[in-house]
């Protein structure tokens, strides 16, 4: 009897720890504050490129790989859309956008983008129904990416095959402009 | 005779620590369910999208990099050679074969907790699509060893676990209709000293 009693003690518990497991894994994601989007706005303040350094720091965001230098820009739209620019088209460079989960709402290369241009409009989707009216040019100009959060942040990232030429890349990056319209 | 109290502790004890203990087992053995696995190189396409499983998204938010979109490319990650025997830098290796088709790619090799090796000045840290020396079919061989190494040569530090990670930019590797038709380099164990 008493061994029963044990058992049914345990087989409760493991019941309890299976919920806890499935709790614990459900609710992180919003509880590390070491995630990607805490440590962004913990950089500096937003509409400005950071390039990371290429070893650890205390921002704990560092290029792991020196021939991907990256550079990172938080970003806010509840003044206004928010215009990226970068000037080099012969760099070869990636860029994305993540929102404050840290999902991807949209990536690109430079192989894909018009005459190898950076020129990115982030807009909700009232700003583009604005701006389409008012400024139909500018939105024409560029690739509008039509976002659900208004806080979020930009990656543009610079390939450097050969490490002679890390100077130029990380000029590209912190010439970039990542500013309200 | 036992008492309700000390069955009541006995449950909250198994509950308490076994579903703190089993999360963080989770956390650290896997990155999620989404991985591609391909000659033991593993990648997780899908790691940094809403799409992504509760694990993976769990192992990111704790993780906190700044990782790669769809289009700007993937990692693949090794830990275990072609024999399924864990790499360790005590050990030469050869990567034979070749890399999937990318605007470019770079081959490091990082102790397993996602540090950087501080290696001796002018020891090649990485191998990259644009340094690499190639055979007369287009396939690759590198070495990887403390030692220095004619052709291509990744160093490694003396001794100690280690993985090794290909990052690959712009890859139609990343798109689901890129993942079947896949060849990834095959890593096989020499002489361990």
């Amino acid at each position: 009897m008493k061994w029963l009693y044990i058992g049914l003690a345990v087989l409760t518990g493991l019941l309890g720890a299976a919920l806890l497991h499935i709790l614990i894994i459900l609710v992180l994601p919003y509880n590390t504050g070491s995630d990607a989007w805490s440590k962004v706005v913990s950089i500096g303040e937003p509409f400005e490129f950071y390039a990371l350094a290429n070893q650890d720091n205390p921002t704990e965001l560092f290029n792991e790989d020196i021939n991907i230098q990256t550079a990172v820009c938080p970003y806010d739209l509840e003044e206004g859309p928010v215009l990226i620019v970068a000037d080099d088209p012969t760099t070869m460079w990636t860029f994305a956008t993540y929102d404050t989960e840290s999902n991807e709402v949209f990536s690109m290369s430079a192989r894909s983008a018009i005459n190898g241009e950076v020129n990115f409009l982030i807009v909700t989707k009232a700003q583009l129904l604005t701006l389409r009216r008012e400024e139909p040019d500018l939105v024409n100009e560029t690739i509008a990416i039509e976002v659900d959060d208004i806080e979020g942040y930009v990656i543009l990232r610079s390939i450097v095959p050969s490490l002679s030429a890390l100077a130029e890349a990380r000029n590209f990056l912190t010439n970039a402009s990542c500013a309200r319209l | 005779m036992f008492r309700i109290p000390l069955l009541v502790v006995i449950a909250l004890f198994v509950a308490f620590f076994g579903g703190i203990w089993s999360a963080q087992w989770a956390l650290e053995a896997t990155s999620g369910f989404g991985g591609l696995t391909v000659n033991n190189w593993t990648a997780y396409p899908d790691i940094q999208t809403a799409d992504a499983d509760p694990y993976a998204r769990a192992h990111r938010a704790n993780d906190g990099k700044l990782l790669l979109g769809q289009a700007e490319g993937l990692i693949f990650r090794a830990e275990h050679d072609k024999e399924g025997f864990g790499l360790d830098a005590s050990c030469d290796y050869q990567l034979v074969g070749n890399v999937p088709p990318a605007l470019f790619w770079t081959l490091r090799a990082t102790p397993l907790d996602d540090a950087i090796w501080n290696l001796p000045g002018g020891r090649p840290i990485s191998v990259n699509a644009h340094n690499v020396l190639h055979d007369e079919d287009g396939a690759i061989l590198i070495s990887l060893s403390y030692n220095a190494q004619a052709g291509n040569w990744l160093a490694l530090e003396k001794e100690g676990p280690f993985e090794l990670k290909l990052t690959l930019i712009d890859t139609p590797t990343s798109h689901e209709q890129g993942i079947r038709e896949l060849e990834m380099p095959e890593i096989v164990r020499g002489e361990c000293r």
